[in-house]
């Protein structure tokens, strides 16, 4: 287990999550403690929010998810960040929720979208900060993935000045999620996309105050555990990332508090290849992809 | 004095790695062989007992004294100790003895290898109450002692299990310190005020840390 994150950046601890394999076995034995132990080694390693994710088990379960986020709020004082479907069940975590356990702090409703703002409904009546994300919007009504930095930009725009217009958001409430995709699959620059991104929002005069976040577990699904110099590929990948993202305003990651995110220097073999693999497409992206496991 | 018994264990690690065909093959008749004979009677005991004197070399809590520095913290309070008890009863350890007699020795291993990760998850949930159970009392937990490790000396078992209570679910010692039923286990934890994460493992002296199947599952959570 490592520890202490030498970034300038805020963790949303991620960690209850049945994606992960530990966690799913808690769910399965509805093991509070075990849950509840689990917020705490989050929080004692820095996380200053939790996300709240019960998975499908929230739909057919909801005396399971409200026992979780008392069970949670009882023994932890940071806020929560509530993952799940549908506006119904946020208004169930808003109503359960105890700002007072949490020193007065609000929780965040991970996550709205162009097309999914219903639970805007919920603000008046349950105030909480909120999680955009900036990787779908609408065009012409119809929902689309954006694929360049500029929609991903315009998006997350919209979406800010929304909320601060329509419901009165400050701006420091509003957590702009952008997608940091897999690049053993990225052959649209999609990674590319995310970073500029990153910069066009960061340099906005309009959207100073917002926040810029995003899972980063996805960067190195299915390559292999090392790099072609014997690092951590994955944990070197997501520093990587951050690396390039953080001086232009990405502030807050979505990931585990003990996995010790850190600054690479300029000549590390991971960010080298990963600089390089930003500027390839196609069939020449998956080519860059082996660069980081093949000597 | 907080203890349960009774839980099922058994589908906490149903879904652990399980290496190649043929061990997968026998893990999944051990596990079914314990579920379906009720082999597995898991319980714990626990204790968190507040320290009689100030801490120092020798921690004085409970009318029991331990001498156990590595649990002195580098900053914070240590206030008190959380002693925990462990078992899954005899029925594992009952059975092996009887597929050995039979002959049947790679089930018997495959038995005993099932009983020692169900143990460890034994452990695990205890722990992960006493850490609730601590942080709503305001304290932090840190450290992690077993009699018989480095850090903490056999004989201090006795005292261990009299303060986790652990006769309460039916785990005793003998003369020579062996705990009945075998598939049983104890711990020490640090208790205080703002207690650092220590820096220590009572695994980072285990000769066997390179090939412990637990150690990787742990790593792998992780």
């Amino acid at each position: 287990m490592t520890t202490g994150n030498s970034f300038d950046i805020r963790i949303i601890g991620e960690r209850i999550n049945p994606g992960f394999k530990s966690t799913r076995a808690l769910f399965d034995n509805s093991d509070i403690p075990g849950i509840q132990a689990l917020a705490i080694r989050q929080v004692e390693a820095g996380a200053v929010y939790l996300n709240v994710n019960v998975g499908s088990q929230a739909m057919t379960d909801r005396p399971f998810l409200t026992d979780v986020i008392q069970a949670i709020q009882d023994v932890v004082d940071v806020p929560l960040s509530f993952d799940v479907p549908n506006t119904e069940l946020f208004e169930l975590c808003l109503k359960t929720y105890d700002r007072d356990a949490a020193g007065g702090e609000l929780p965040i409703v991970n996550s709205i979208t162009e097309h999914r703002w219903d639970a805007m409904d919920l603000y008046r009546e349950h105030p909480f900060k909120v999680m955009v994300m900036a990787s779908e919007s609408v065009v012409d009504g119809v929902a689309k993935n954006n694929k360049t930095a500029e929609d991903i930009a315009s998006t997350a725009r919209r979406a800010a000045l929304r909320l601060r217009d329509d419901c009165g958001m400050p701006m420091d409430h509003i957590y702009i999620d952008l997608s940091v995709s897999a690049i053993i699959a990225d052959t649209e620059g999609l990674n590319r996309a995310t970073l500029d991104a990153v910069r066009l929002i960061g340099s906005d005069p309009d959207l100073e105050g917002l926040h810029m976040t995003g899972g980063l577990s996805n960067i190195g699904q299915q390559l292999p555990a090392k790099a072609a110099d014997g690092s951590d590929l994955k944990h070197c990948l997501e520093n990587a990332f951050l690396t390039l993202a953080v001086p232009f305003g990405f502030d807050t990651v979505l990931g585990t508090p003990w996995r010790g995110y850190h600054p690479l220097p300029e000549d590390d073999y991971v960010l080298t290849t990963y600089r390089h693999f930003l500027d390839q497409k196609g069939s020449q992206a998956l080519r860059a992809v082996r660069k980081f496991y093949r000597a | 004095m907080p203890c349960a018994r009774g839980f099922d264990v058994l589908k906490a690690v149903d879904g652990l790695p399980e290496g190649s065909a043929s061990r997968s093959r026998l893990r999944r008749e051990v596990l079914d062989l314990a579920r379906d004979e009720g082999l597995v009677e898991a319980a714990y005991s626990y204790r968190i007992v507040a320290l009689d004197a100030p801490a120092g070399e020798w921690l004085r809590a409970g009318g029991e004294a331990f001498h156990a520095p590595w649990l002195l913290p580098e900053s914070g309070r240590l206030t008190a100790l959380a002693c925990a008890s462990c078992t899954i009863g005899a029925g594992i350890e009952r059975r092996v003895a009887s597929l050995v007699a039979a002959r049947r020795a790679s089930r018997a291993l495959a038995l005993d290898q099932l009983g020692n990760e169900l143990l460890f998850e034994v452990s695990r949930i205890a722990q992960d109450r006493m850490l609730a159970d601590a942080r709503r009392r305001a304290l932090t937990m840190a450290g992690e002692l077993r009699p018989g490790d480095p850090g903490l000396a056999l004989d201090a078992q006795a005292a261990v299990l009299r303060l986790a209570d652990a006769a309460a679910i039916g785990i005793e010692l003998n003369a020579g310190l062996l705990m009945r039923p075998h598939k049983s286990t104890s711990m020490v934890l640090g208790v205080g005020i703002d207690l650092p994460a220590v820096s220590w493992s009572r695994c980072q002296h285990c000769r066997s840390r390179a090939r412990c199947r637990h150690g990787a599952a742990v790593a792998a959570a992780a």
